[in-house]
């Protein structure tokens, strides 16, 4: 099978006809090209020349996305990007200087141990508010929207990979400097924030035991909530554009925001009292993609009275 | 009138296509560095719209797979604009020679 089937098929709903004709298809046609005459070369060559060409690829995709919009949208898309890195910066500040508030003693260090764990929190509150601040009210071209939705996608990946991977390692390195800084010997015993996923699975399928705070539901909760936490800058990313598309107020985004993780970590005590873990985890997410489902119905319904013929 | 404009990279393409029309991937493997794969449909169609060059995607044997290339050649207004730049490039090129006495 020919490479870059894919992709065309991707670029096809992202691009216009014109870029998709012009931009899109002649890169992938050279991908094809290179790809069917080193078939009969070594699979490290043909690794490279797919490599190579695939980017090419997504550089062409991408560079179309970016030059779409016009000179306003593409202004308050840089507004935008702005907002999120500012937001994101404060919000990280913020709870690592709360972290490190309630540690008995303070390296520099720690800074970049506590950074991943802040991470699938802050980049998805900088993204909404960067949406809420930097693009204007009003309506937005399906370019921009694109733009910010695959931004979304990319900080739903970084959150992802942060919260499985990431924030084990770092918090369990966090959390041993600060024993043996305050004089401790030996290796702290890793609770559920710094086991990995192999770690939670096995966690899951033990008996319960006397410590609520290490039980296998709050296991099972921690293991969910690691795939569905990093959804929240998709939907808060939807919801938001949603949301400023019809004109809404800012303070209804923030808002939106702040309530999504108070419903995410009020989960928490809930599954303590018997709310089934995957549930526990999925809700917040299910809730928040029903009201943007409901946003853009409610959305779509208005355009068209507003179109119908009086 | 608005003066035409031609980048460097548009000045790059429309050197090579003046000798013979080529691919994409031709034009950036005979650029020497000067084209990037990425970039370089972007510049062409950009290129395109201005009325510099001209496109058509390649004739395929019959049962060939894949998407067929597309050919670039340059137009004769974008020669023009070529040969203008040079020119001005030409004339404006260096410090003015100092006669002495």
């Amino acid at each position: 099978m020919l490479p870059g089937r894919t992709v065309h098929r991707l670029a096809a709903r992202l691009c216009s006809e014109r870029s998709l004709e012009h931009i899109v298809e002649p890169a992938i046609a050279d991908l094809q090209k290179e790809y069917s005459d080193a078939r009969a070369r070594p699979r490290a060559i043909r690794a490279r020349v797919l490599i190579i060409g695939y980017f090419a690829v997504l550089e062409g995709v991408a560079m179309t996305l970016l030059s779409a919009p016009g000179e306003g949208e593409r202004r308050a898309l840089s507004r935008t990007f702005i907002c999120t890195l500012l937001t994101t910066t404060v919000v990280s500040v913020l709870l690592i200087a709360l972290t490190i508030a309630a540690t008995p003693v303070f390296a520099p260090f720690y800074i970049a141990l506590l950074t991943p764990m802040t991470l699938p929190i802050a980049l998805p509150i900088g993204l909404t508010l960067g949406i809420a601040f930097g693009l204007g009210r009003g309506e937005l071209s399906h370019s921009t929207r694109t733009i910010v939705l695959l931004s979304a996608t990319v900080v739903t990946a970084i959150s992802f990979a942060s919260m499985a991977w990431v924030k084990p390692v770092a918090n369990q390195s966090f959390r041993q400097s600060v024993f043996e800084a305050i004089g401790g010997r030996g290796i702290v015993v890793k609770g559920l924030h710094e086991m990995s996923l192999s770690e939670l699975q096995r966690e899951m399928r033990m008996a319960p035991r006397g410590d609520a705070a290490e039980s296998p539901a709050r296991a099972k909760w921690m293991y969910h909530l690691t795939f569905a936490l990093p959804v929240a800058p998709l939907l808060l990313a939807a919801l938001a554009l949603l949301l400023i598309g019809r004109g809404a107020q800012r303070a209804i985004v923030m808002a939106l925001c702040i309530a999504y993780y108070a419903v995410a970590f009020a989960m928490e005590a809930l599954v303590y009292q018997g709310l089934p873990p995957l549930a526990g985890a999925w809700l917040p997410d299910i809730l928040f993609a029903a009201v943007a489902i409901v946003v853009a119905f409610s959305n779509s319904s208005r355009l068209r009275g507003s179109l119908s013929p009086a | 009138m608005e003066i035409p404009k031609l980048s460097r990279t548009e000045r790059v393409i429309l050197e090579l296509l003046s000798v013979e029309e080529m691919f994409g991937l031709q034009l950036v493997e005979q650029s020497k560095g000067a084209l990037k794969r990425g970039t370089v449909y972007v510049t062409l169609g950009r290129m395109q719209d201005k009325g510099y060059v001209e496109s058509w995607t390649e004739k395929q044997p019959a049962g060939a797979i894949g998407l067929p290339r597309r050919l670039y050649r340059p137009t004769g207004y974008g020669l023009r604009v070529l040969a203008a730049w040079e020119a001005a490039a030409r004339a404006l090129s260096g410090p003015p020679k100092l006669r002495h006495a």
